[in-house]
């Protein structure tokens, strides 16, 4: 009699809440961290639109490095489009040939693309599908920097029609989450240019 | 009294619980744990925001070293160019500066130096590039 009692004796008070609250405490802790976890992971995970402008910029730079004077493809830019001849991988030839590539901006999408086409593409008038290159692009344009030999000055201008090279190409975009100030600059020089 | 003896042997060990030493190093166990996995958070949020400010000063530094480059390579420029100043990226106050000198009698290479600071976290963040510049005499 006296045993059955003493198994059937509950928790004190006393110790139901010294567990109550250790349990809260370190159930707390448990949540708030596996929550911050969570917060965290989405926030580093998020796509970031510069990991792309990087991609664009150095795509950019390459092809007007290689940039070359053709008579055949001239040269041509225009405050949101940019055609550069220059050097592109030919799907028919399996190498490196002469071609051409544009760059162009769609204002209605927000979209910027390039597209690629060797010689016998550019001949036969056949062309690839454009790859998208930047998504959400405000505003873009296209400067172009050359000598005036009559004024004797460095001058900027908005479109390209002339036979030559121009000195450098600037890019100037903004993003559309970003404010008013926050645009990018990027000047990339024609090593041929003159 | 043999019945009471016996289950009272088989009884008492299951119902023991966990003493306060064995408890107290459990709790300890479990805050150095979290604290670990804080620390890691904290990390985490550091280079995801060092590299996310790192994206948008690059073309910045790029553009930066185009134009000076610019300025002293083009004859009858080199005097306007800016030694410093502050912008702001990620609402991070970066601080600038930029010193060119030429490296040969003639003034006809330089060097110049740009540098970034920045406060990110608990550190401070320095971040420099250097490119030449050749004068060309038209």
């Amino acid at each position: 009699m006296r045993f059955i009692r003493k198994n059937n004796s509950g928790f004190s008070l006393v110790e139901l809440l010294v567990v109550m609250v250790m349990l809260s405490v370190i159930s707390l802790a448990i949540y708030s961290t596996f929550n911050n976890g969570f917060k965290i992971w989405q926030k580093v995970n998020q796509p970031l639109e510069q990991q792309d402008l990087g991609i664009f910029f150095d795509k950019l730079a390459q092809d007007l490095s290689n940039c070359l004077h053709s008579a055949n493809i001239p040269f041509s830019g225009s405050l949101n489009t940019l055609t550069i001849p220059t050097l592109v991988f030919s799907p028919r030839l399996k190498i490196k040939s002469l071609g051409s590539v544009d760059y162009f901006y769609d204002p209605q999408a927000g979209f910027v693309y390039r597209q690629t086409k060797d010689f016998s593409q550019l001949y036969n008038r056949q062309q690839e599908s454009p790859v998208l290159l930047l998504k959400e692009i405000r505003f873009f344009r296209f400067e172009y920097y050359y000598f005036d030999a009559e004024k004797q000055t460095y001058l900027w201008q908005e479109e390209w029609l002339s036979t030559g090279l121009p000195l450098a190409v600037r890019v100037v975009l903004g993003f559309n989450d970003s404010d008013e100030n926050n645009q990018f600059i990027r000047t990339i020089s024609v090593p041929i240019g003159a | 009294m043999m019945l009471q003896t016996g289950n009272k042997a088989s009884i008492k060990s299951p119902v023991r619980g966990f003493s306060l030493l064995e408890v107290m190093i459990a709790a300890a166990v479990l805050a150095l744990g979290a604290t670990l996995i804080y620390q890691s958070f904290f990390t985490a949020v550091d280079s995801f925001n060092y590299y996310s400010a790192l994206l948008k000063i690059t073309p910045w530094m790029d553009e930066q070293i185009w134009q000076a480059q610019n300025e002293l390579s083009r004859p009858g420029s080199g005097a306007n160019l800016p030694s410093g100043g502050r912008l702001e990226i990620n609402n991070k106050v970066v601080d600038w500066s930029l010193t060119y000198h030429a490296l040969d009698q003639s003034m006809n290479l330089y060097q110049i130096d740009l540098a970034l600071f920045w406060p990110q976290g608990a550190r401070q963040v320095k971040l420099s590039r250097s490119a030449y510049a050749i004068h060309t005499q038209e």
